[in-house]
C-alpha cells in the first residue's frame, strides 16, 4: 500500500492510495480488495477524528483557539478538535476506485475545500492550523490502520487462493507447507501467509482436515 | 406480547476440534460491543456501509439543547446504550445486541435501528442479517484477529 498523489481544490480534495498495482490476482479479486479497504478507511478515519485524533503517522493535532471551541459549543457542537461544526465535510467523506485501488476524500462536493484548509493540499493558506487526517503523497496511516490494511489484503489474497487437496496429502513439513502455500498466496511474506491463513475459516478447516495446522 | 429484539447471533458450533469456544467468543463479545460503543459515540455507524449516522431533521426540537446536536450518538441517558451487551447461549452461539432492557427501551432501539418510524431517520448500530448487513469492516478484521488467537492456541498445546 502506498499513496501516490494528493490534491486540493474547490471540488475536489483526495489522497490516491495504491493497493493492487503490484499484485498478480483476477480483477474481481482486485475489486474486493479496493471495496474492503475503502471501507475500512472510512471508518477507521471517522472513529480516529471523532477522538480527536490523527489517523495519520506522525501528525498531531493542536486545540482548537478560544474562540472557535466558544463558537463551537454555541453551535451546539463538541468543544473539541473532531472537525466537526455542522457534519457535512464528514457526512461526505467518501472513496471511489481506480485502476491500481482507491481515491479518498471528497469529490464533487463543495465540502471539498473545507477539507482542504485542514489538510492543506493545494498549499493555500487560510490561517487554520493542519490537521491532516487523509494521507498525503509518501505519508502512512497510522501503524494500527496499515496492520489493518495489509491483513485485508491478504485475506483476499487468501480467500482468493485454490489449493490442491492431494498436494496437501503430500505435505509433511513446515517447509513442504509454506512451499505450498507460497504457490497459492504470491506476494505474501510467511508471516502474513500464517496470519492470513488462520485468518480464514475455510483455509484453517482444511489444514485441520489433513492435521496440518500445527506446522504452521 | 413477543419482545423486540435488537440483536445479531454468531454461531460458534463448527469450529476445528479442540478450539477454546466459550472464552474466544467472550473475547469477540467484549470486543464488538467495545468497538460499537466507539464507533457510535463520534456519530458512526457500527454497520457496514452506513457511515454517519443522519443529522437530526430538527435540532430545535430534538436534541433542543439537552445535547449537543453533533455528533449524532444515540445518546441522551446512555439507558439504551447501556443495554447494548454480549451473552453466550449454550456455550456455542454468541448473541450481540441490546439485552436485558425494557420494553420502552427495546422499542426505542428497534426504531433507530430498522428505520420503522418514518419520522426518525434509520440509525443502524447492529447488523440486520435479514438484509445482508454485518459488522464494520474494522470490527470484522478484529473479529478474525480473536478467531486467530484460538487456532494458535490449539497450535501451542500441540508442540508441547
Amino acid at each position: 500500500m502506498k499513496v501516490t498523489d494528493n490534491q486540493g481544490s474547490e471540488k475536489k480534495t483526495t489522497s490516491t492510495i495504491d493497493l493492487v498495482s503490484d499484485l498478480k490476482l483476477p480483477n474481481d479479486v482486485k475489486t474486493k480488495i479496493k471495496q474492503d479497504v475503502g471501507d475500512y478507511l472510512i471508518e477507521s478515519i471517522l472513529t480516529s477524528v471523532g477522538h480527536a485524533e490523527s489517523p495519520i503517522d506522525g501528525e498531531s493535532w493542536p486545540a482548537l483557539n478560544k474562540e472557535y471551541r466558544k463558537k463551537k459549543v454555541e453551535a451546539g457542537s463538541s468543544p473539541i478538535p473532531n472537525m466537526e461544526l455542522s457534519g457535512d465535510m464528514l457526512d461526505s467523506l467518501t472513496y471511489k476506485n481506480t485502476r491500481d485501488g482507491i481515491e479518498l476524500g471528497f469529490i464533487g462536493t463543495k465540502e471539498a475545500w473545507k477539507a482542504d484548509g485542514h489538510l492543506k493540499f493545494s498549499g493555500e493558506e487560510n490561517n487554520t492550523p493542519q490537521r491532516r487526517f487523509l494521507p498525503a503523497a509518501g505519508q502512512e496511516f497510522t501503524s494500527k490502520i496499515q496492520q489493518g490494511i495489509e491483513r485485508i489484503i491478504a485475506d483476499n489474497i487468501a480467500e482468493a487462493s485454490v489449493i490442491d487437496n492431494a498436494k496437501l496429502e503430500r505435505v509433511s513439513t513446515k517447509a513442504d507447507l509454506y512451499t505450498l502455500l507460497s504457490n497459492s498466496f504470491p506476494g505474501l511474506t510467511r508471516a502474513e501467509i500464517k496470519s492470513a491463513t488462520l485468518r480464514s475459516v475455510s483455509m484453517s478447516e482444511l489444514l485441520a482436515e489433513y492435521d496440518l495446522l500445527d506446522l504452521l | 406480547m413477543a419482545k423486540t429484539k435488537v440483536t445479531v447471533k454468531f454461531d460458534f458450533s463448527k469450529l476445528v476440534e479442540g478450539y477454546p469456544t466459550r472464552s474466544i467468543a467472550a473475547a469477540v463479545g467484549q470486543t464488538v460491543v467495545k468497538m460499537s460503543k466507539e464507533m457510535i459515540e463520534v456519530g458512526a455507524s457500527p454497520v457496514r456501509g452506513r457511515r454517519r449516522f443522519d443529522a437530526y431533521k430538527n435540532p430545535k426540537k430534538y436534541p433542543a439543547g439537552k445535547k449537543p446536536s453533533r455528533p449524532v450518538n444515540l445518546n441522551l441517558t446512555g439507558e439504551m446504550l447501556d443495554a447494548l451487551d454480549y451473552n453466550i447461549i449454550d456455550n456455542k452461539l454468541l448473541e450481540i445486541g441490546i439485552l436485558n432492557a425494557t420494553k420502552e427501551v427495546n422499542d426505542r432501539a428497534k426504531t433507530h435501528n430498522t428505520g420503522s418510524n418514518p419520522n426518525i431517520a434509520r440509525r443502524a448500530f447492529v447488523p440486520m442479517g435479514s438484509m445482508g448487513e454485518t459488522y464494520a469492516k474494522r470490527i470484522i478484521d478484529a473479529i478474525l484477529e480473536i478467531y486467530k488467537k484460538g487456532l494458535i492456541d490449539i497450535i501451542n498445546k500441540s508442540n508441547k
